[in-house]
This record gives structure tokens, C-alpha cells and sequence, in this order.
């Protein structure tokens, strides 16, 4: 009698604790796609199936992802510098071709081949985000990627302004923020500390947004940059207890390498 | 989805796994049944413990219980995922079925082949009236270690699969992935 009661009492402690639900204005995005380097990921981060099973979670608003220029100028998803620490290819994006690089898989269970931007499903997006993490740098040849090349690829597919999603350029190079503002996009800077803030925002006041590693920021300097109208997203949001303190953050969107444990912290 | 399991092979694994549970159930109930204890009432052990383990989604404990008829060991598990029902106060049940077979068996060491199991399932959206299923088939190796109180691991690998309801297709949709399940335990024979 006595052990039945404890149980029931055990268990009635362990999940009676109602959680409260106040981060309703919260996004929550899936860092390349559905997370890196995440165990309980199901796909390899930045490949087509991640960004379709990322954006069929209830309550994931859309996807993050990582986008290097091919030599002949298409735009792939891919996080990586080099090629080998996570396919069966070697090299650089830019250094192969859009042929070449279409033959490459992830050496994963599922061995998802390498997926062009141009191959997604843009209709799926309906009502969600998308943010393009454009790499600047071609690392095996040690130079800036042309940006009015990356520029075009975006044009041509309708991304500047496109009528029921919303795109965000993720650029960490600064000469990139005029030319794409130039041509419509909105654009997101990252930021490492707070002196750089002023900076910025002095130098490229057209910059839409910020996106900032979550152990850096605290809720106070958050607020100063959303209270210059300046949408704030925070990244490196992986455990639950570090979810929980970038939700107490009050940013306007989580860049979330656990889509899965985010949901059972926000809702 | 690209990789999304069609509703006709769905339908296919469920049929598949239903078979596989009437079989470790047929096996379960007829190694339990009065008629096989009263054979063999020598050689019918039971077994209770507490396990702690992990798979691709989270740390699980719970409690193990099996009975053993000579080196045919059915058991069956109740866990709870602890990050998800502790740290997150999310329910997270696991319930498992399965079958052990010691291939080597004296009075202090057991080892053989297992087969198991395992349903689990997670509201990962409060907000929403879908729940999140994971079907977990495994087969992997088990030991035991001990004659009244036996220390016990079990790892395995083998077909996850999920289930749950895509918000872009509108309907209930699947992934299969490669799982993995080991865990470590305490058991009382008796």
C-alpha cells in the first residue's frame, strides 16, 4: 500500500508541473536544417531531406542553411570547408563543378546526395523562413567569392522578394551587406560582442537584423539592439538548459540545432 | 518528402511488426503459461531489474522483468526518457518486447543473441493534438553476470522508424533511420 502511494505520488510530482507558454513570438528555426552535428538528427545537416523533414515538424517556422558557390557558379548546400570530412568527394564546392559535385554523397546511413539550392522545394516554405548563410570564402583558393554571381543565382530564383515565404541573407562579411540590400534582400549580420554593435550599425544602417551565439549575449544587451528596430536571432542553442536561457532572452527567433527538444521548451 | 515512407509501405511495416509481436507474444505466453511451469519448475527463473540506457533519442530508465526457461529468456520493459520526462517534463514512455537467447549459459555467465521491440512515443508540440511514434526493431547481444543478482548490458542496433504528422503534407508521414540501443542493469533472480 505504502509503495503504491509513493509511486503515485512520485509520478504526480514528476509530471504535474504545467508549463507556461510566453514565447509564442518566438521562431524557431533548424540550423542547418535539422541541426549540426545532432545526434538524434534522422538526415545529414544541409542536404534536401533535412530541410523537408525540418520544415514538416509542427511548429519548426523554417530552416537555416549553409550555401557555397560551384565553379560555374550555382549555389549548393553544404557547411563544411573541404569536401572529405563529410562526403565521399574531396575538394572545395568551389573548386568542382555542378556536375561533379551532383555525382557526391554524405558518407551517412541515407547517403543524401549534395543538394542544389535550385532543387528545393520553394513551395513548401508557404508562411515560413528561410536563411541563407552565404559563404564568402573559397577555401581552396584562398579568395572572396564574387559576390554579383551569388547575387544572380538568388535573382534568378525569385528569392529577393519572394510572395509567401520570407528570405534572409546571413552574411559575415561586410562588403556583401550594400550589394545585397541594393538588390532587395534583407540582410542579417552576426555580431560577437556588444562594443561592435554601434559600429555596425554606424557603418551599415540598412542591416535588417543580427544574429548572435547564444553563451555570449545576456536578455539586456539583446534588448538594446531590438530597441533600435533591429530583429535579433540567436544561435548555439542546442541542450534544453541552454534553450531555456535563450528563450528567456526574448529573441525573435532561435537558431536551433535541436528542433525537437526547442518545441518541448517553448510549448 | 523525398525520403518519406509511402503509406503503402507503411502499411507494410506495421503488418510486418504486428507479426513480430504476435511471435515474441505467442513465445512470451507459452513459456508462462502454468503448463510450462509445472514441466519444468526447476529450470523456470524469474527476473526483475532496473536498467539505465540510451538511444538516438535520449537516455531511458526503467524496469526489466523476464522469466527464463532454460536459455530462452522472454522479457518485456517499461522506460521513460529521462531528459524528456525529467529535465523537460515531457512525458516520454518506451515499452519493449523481446527475446533473449543464451548461447552460453553456466551459474554465473550468460550471453547469447536478442531480439527486441520497442514503442515509444512524444508530444513534441503541446500545441498540437499529434504525437511523435518511434517503432524500434533491434537485434544485439546480451550478457548477464551473476547468479541471484545479476549485472546485465545490452547493446543493439538495428530499423527506427518515425512517425508523425508533417505540417507541409497534411498527413501522417514516416522516416527510417539506422538506431542503435545499449543499456546497463541490476536484476534479482529468483
Amino acid at each position: 500500500m505504502f509503495g503504491r502511494a509513493f509511486v503515485f505520488v512520485f509520478v504526480l510530482i514528476l509530471f504535474s508541473c504545467a508549463k507556461k507558454q510566453e514565447n509564442d513570438n518566438v521562431k524557431i528555426l533548424g540550423h542547418a536544417a535539422t541541426g549540426l552535428n545532432i545526434l538524434n538528427s534522422v538526415y545529414h545537416d544541409n542536404s534536401k531531406e533535412a530541410v523537408e523533414f525540418a520544415l514538416s515538424i509542427e511548429g519548426c517556422d523554417g530552416v537555416e542553411i549553409d550555401l557555397q558557390l560551384s565553379k560555374d557558379g550555382e549555389l549548393w548546400l553544404y557547411h563544411d570547408e573541404k569536401l572529405e570530412t563529410e562526403t565521399n568527394g574531396s575538394g572545395c564546392i568551389s573548386s568542382l563543378t555542378s556536375a561533379e559535385i551532383s555525382e557526391l554523397s554524405y558518407t551517412t546511413f541515407h547517403a543524401e546526395r549534395l543538394a542544389k539550392l535550385s532543387s528545393l522545394d520553394f513551395t513548401q516554405f508557404k508562411g515560413k523562413e528561410l536563411i541563407l548563410d552565404l559563404r564568402q570564402w573559397n577555401f581552396c583558393e584562398s579568395m572572396y567569392v564574387p559576390i554579383q554571381q551569388v547575387i544572380d543565382q538568388l535573382l534568378n530564383l525569385n528569392l529577393s522578394n519572394p510572395a509567401d515565404f520570407n528570405v534572409i541573407c546571413l552574411v559575415e562579411y561586410a562588403a556583401w551587406i550594400e550589394p545585397l540590400h541594393s538588390n532587395g534582400f534583407s540582410v542579417f549580420y552576426p555580431l560577437y560582442s556588444s562594443e561592435e554593435f554601434p559600429k555596425m550599425e554606424t557603418q551599415f544602417p540598412m542591416i535588417d537584423g543580427y544574429v548572435l551565439k547564444n553563451p555570449d549575449w545576456n536578455e539586456k544587451e539583446i534588448q538594446q539592439i531590438k530597441n533600435s528596430s533591429k530583429k535579433v536571432y540567436i544561435f548555439e542553442v542546442r541542450s534544453p538548459k541552454g534553450i531555456r536561457k535563450a528563450l528567456r532572452k526574448a529573441p525573435d527567433g532561435l537558431i536551433t540545432d535541436d528542433i525537437r527538444n526547442t518545441l518541448i521548451e517553448m510549448y | 518528402m523525398s525520403e518519406a515512407v509511402s503509406d503503402s509501405f507503411l502499411f507494410t511495416y506495421i503488418w510486418f511488426m504486428q507479426r513480430v509481436l504476435f511471435l515474441l507474444l505467442f513465445i512470451f505466453l507459452v513459456t508462462f503459461s502454468s503448463f510450462a511451469q509445472k514441466r519444468a519448475t526447476n529450470d523456470f527463473k524469474k527476473q526483475v531489474g532496473f536498467t539505465f540506457g540510451m538511444n538516438r533519442l535520449d537516455f531511458f530508465s526503467g524496469c526489466h522483468f523476464s522469466k527464463e526457461f532454460r536459455n530462452v529468456q522472454p522479457f518485456t520493459s517499461a522506460e521513460f526518457g529521462v531528459n524528456r520526462s525529467i529535465f523537460q517534463k515531457r512525458i516520454f514512455p518506451r515499452l519493449s518486447l523481446g527475446l533473449n537467447y543464451f548461447v552460453v549459459s553456466s551459474k554465473h555467465f550468460h550471453f547469447g543473441p536478442y531480439i527486441s521491440n520497442s514503442y515509444s512515443l512524444l508530444k513534441i508540440n503541446a500545441n498540437s493534438t499529434h504525437f511523435h511514434h518511434w517503432n524500434e526493431l533491434y537485434v544485439g547481444t546480451r550478457i548477464e553476470v551473476g547468479n541471484k543478482w545479476r549485472f546485465t548490458n545490452s547493446i543493439a542496433t538495428g530499423w527506427m522508424n518515425e512517425r508523425f504528422y508533417s505540417q507541409t503534407t497534411k498527413k501522417v508521414t514516416g522516416v527510417n533511420s539506422l538506431g542503435f540501443f545499449a543499456n546497463i542493469g541490476l536484476s534479482y533472480v529468483w
